[in-house]
């Protein structure tokens, strides 16, 4: 009976339970009375016969034999009806019956109206309960519909009005946080599309600048040739931009399919910085690759050969003339780590938690030519595979980026 | 949105000369959705605050909320409830019920809190944790592993808004 595990309910049957053995007591003490009246109202009657033909001088034998006899005969009813005493007779002109009927009346009445009135306070006051309990949950409700999250329904208890509530409290939860989710989803498109507006503004200020020097100037080969050079510039940083933005949402909306097949991982790091290592030999730095030749990766090779080239380009990025880069890796029994170190700047400890997010810029730095989608596309290629990519850092020691995949079995 | 609020916990066991200080202000806060692990050496109070998450055990002081519920204003009765409903838990040593099977066990906080568990939610958590075709043995007839899944299971089932899960 799941009915009684609510509190109230309980409290209510066993309120009825008790009520009912009442109205029992109240109909057999209705009886115990009605029966003392009735003997009463027979004695009474006995003795005013008596009384009366005591009166008129009858033998005391004959008024007791009249008394006692228990023979009912038609000769009786006969005389009865011919002094007006029968069936038919009204009770009001029978005052014993009548005394019967006011005192059974009066007393029946009377308990029956307590009795009744017990159970009618006693429906109320469950009813006003519940109706509290509702209007209390239909407030909290509205609250919920507001946006009020900070309330709670009463739930902490057994029954299954409770159970509705707890639910709907679950609901509520899951409204809260389904709008939180969508407020940062609606900030964060709000900030992508003014870092890409503000990324793209800067250099397609600078074409429109260039073009204007150009055309005022055409018979000057020197600024043209000059101006030109510096429209190519901005435009492969476009070009960039769109490329590494058209990458980063292909690999957010899943439409991007990893070719995954055995590649040795010296295999994939040469792919991954062939055009890099003209930039490392100009600025003077080292790119070092030193591990086992043979290991192989499960992978994408044009996709991770990105995400080791975009890592490397920030080593790049963040070393002095004279740095060195080394790529190396190793094989546990549960894992493959491709480590790129460099002996840089390092990661300023406020921004380590932040350079996976996108467009995101460190303060201290002085580099302006990053975008800050070469770290974050990294990550989504190297998660898309199921991999995991994570940084140490060591202030002005340098980084470590640690590209890790599951082996394979 | 914020799951779960910890804040100042202590719990401290005997007094005098045998006192051990198991949690010493614990204060963190767990996002909804988020993981996170509690990791440290035997005997420095995983479990300790595993339990007062879990609202097994009282902590000496401290405030825990879960979804906004202070877990301690609560009377003993309702805290129980509030726990049935909205935190499952994950025991070291799976604490299944040996006469029960599989399915029973899985079931058996929602009957606790007199629901009818919904079939096609059984069906789901049997599927997922791969004990479908094991679904009518007993815990004695299961190995550790598949012992443990069960317990999963079991804390899954009322899709609670924090799940505890105490392993080593």
């Amino acid at each position: 009976m799941s009915l009684l595990h609510d509190k109230y309910n309980r409290w209510y049957c066993i309120f009825i339970v008790v009520l009912i053995p009442l109205l029992f007591l109240i109909g057999l003490t209705v009886i115990y009375t009605q029966t003392a009246a009735t003997k009463e109202m027979f004695l009474t009657h006995d003795n005013a016969i008596a009384t009366s033909l005591l009166e008129e001088g009858v033998s005391k034998e004959v008024i007791a034999t009249a008394l006692m006899n228990t023979e009912a005969d038609t000769t009786g009813n006969k005389f009865l009806t011919e002094i007006g005493l029968s069936n038919n007779t009204d009770i009001e002109n029978l005052p014993y019956v009548s005394a019967v009927k006011n005192s059974t009346l009066t007393s029946q009445f009377v308990m029956l109206f307590l009795w009744t009135l017990l159970l009618f306070l006693g429906t109320m006051l469950f009813l006003y309960r519940r109706e509290r309990l509702y209007r209390k949950s239909e407030n909290i409700i509205k609250d919920y519909i507001d946006g009020n999250y900070t309330v709670h329904l009463p739930q902490s208890n057994e029954g299954n009005i409770y159970q509705l509530l707890a639910s709907v409290d679950q609901l509520a939860t899951m409204l809260q946080a389904e709008n939180d989710t969508e407020q940062k989803t609606k900030e964060f498109l709000k900030n992508t599309i003014s870092d890409i507006s503000h990324q793209l503004k800067t250099p397609l200020s600078a074409l429109v600048m260039y073009q204007e020097i150009i055309e005022n100037e055409p018979d000057n080969p020197e600024t043209v040739k000059e101006f030109s050079f510096k429209i190519g510039t901005a435009l492969k940083r476009i070009e960039q931009l769109i490329q590494s933005m058209l990458k980063i949402t292909r690999i957010d909306a899943g439409s991007i399919y990893f070719e995954k097949s055995n590649y040795s991982i010296s295999n994939i790091l040469n792919h991954a910085i062939s055009e890099l290592t003209t930039r490392a030999d100009n600025e003077k730095k080292e790119i070092v690759i030193d591990g086992n030749l043979e290991q192989m990766l499960y992978c994408d090779i044009e996709w991770t050969g990105e995400a080791v080239g975009n890592i490397v380009k920030n080593a790049l990025d963040h070393t002095d003339a004279g740095g060195k880069i080394t790529i190396s890796w190793e094989r546990t029994p549960a894992m493959i780590r491709i480590f790129i170190t460099d002996n840089g700047h390092g990661i300023a400890g406020e921004d380590i938690h932040h350079i996976f997010k996108r467009f995101y810029r460190s303060k201290n730095t002085s580099d302006s030519q990053g975008i800050g989608l070469g770290l974050p596309l990294a990550k989504a290629i190297v998660e898309g595979q199921g991999g995991i990519l994570s940084v140490q850092s060591e202030r002005l020691q340098g980084t470590t980026f640690t590209l890790s995949f599951l082996t394979e079995s | 949105m914020e799951i779960l609020k910890v804040q100042k916990l202590c719990k401290t066991y005997g007094t005098g000369a045998v006192k051990v200080d198991a949690l010493k202000d614990v204060s963190f806060s767990l996002e909804k959705g988020e993981f996170v692990a509690v990791v440290g050496e035997s005997g420095s109070g995983k479990s300790t605050l595993l339990n007062c998450l879990g609202a097994l055990d009282v902590p000496t002081s401290g405030l825990i909320t879960i979804d906004r519920n202070n877990l301690f204003t609560m009377k003993e009765e309702e805290r129980t409830i509030f726990r049935r409903r909205n935190i499952g838990f994950i025991f070291q040593s799976f604490q299944l019920v040996s006469e029960l099977t599989v399915e029973q066990n899985i079931v058996f906080p929602l009957l606790l809190d007199y629901r009818k568990p919904k079939s096609s939610d059984v069906e789901e958590i049997l599927e997922l944790l791969g004990l479908t075709d094991r679904r009518n043995h007993l815990p004695s007839q299961l190995s550790g592993g598949q012992q443990q899944r069960v317990a999963i299971g079991r804390a899954l089932i009322t899709k609670p808004k924090l799940i505890l899960a105490d392993v080593n």
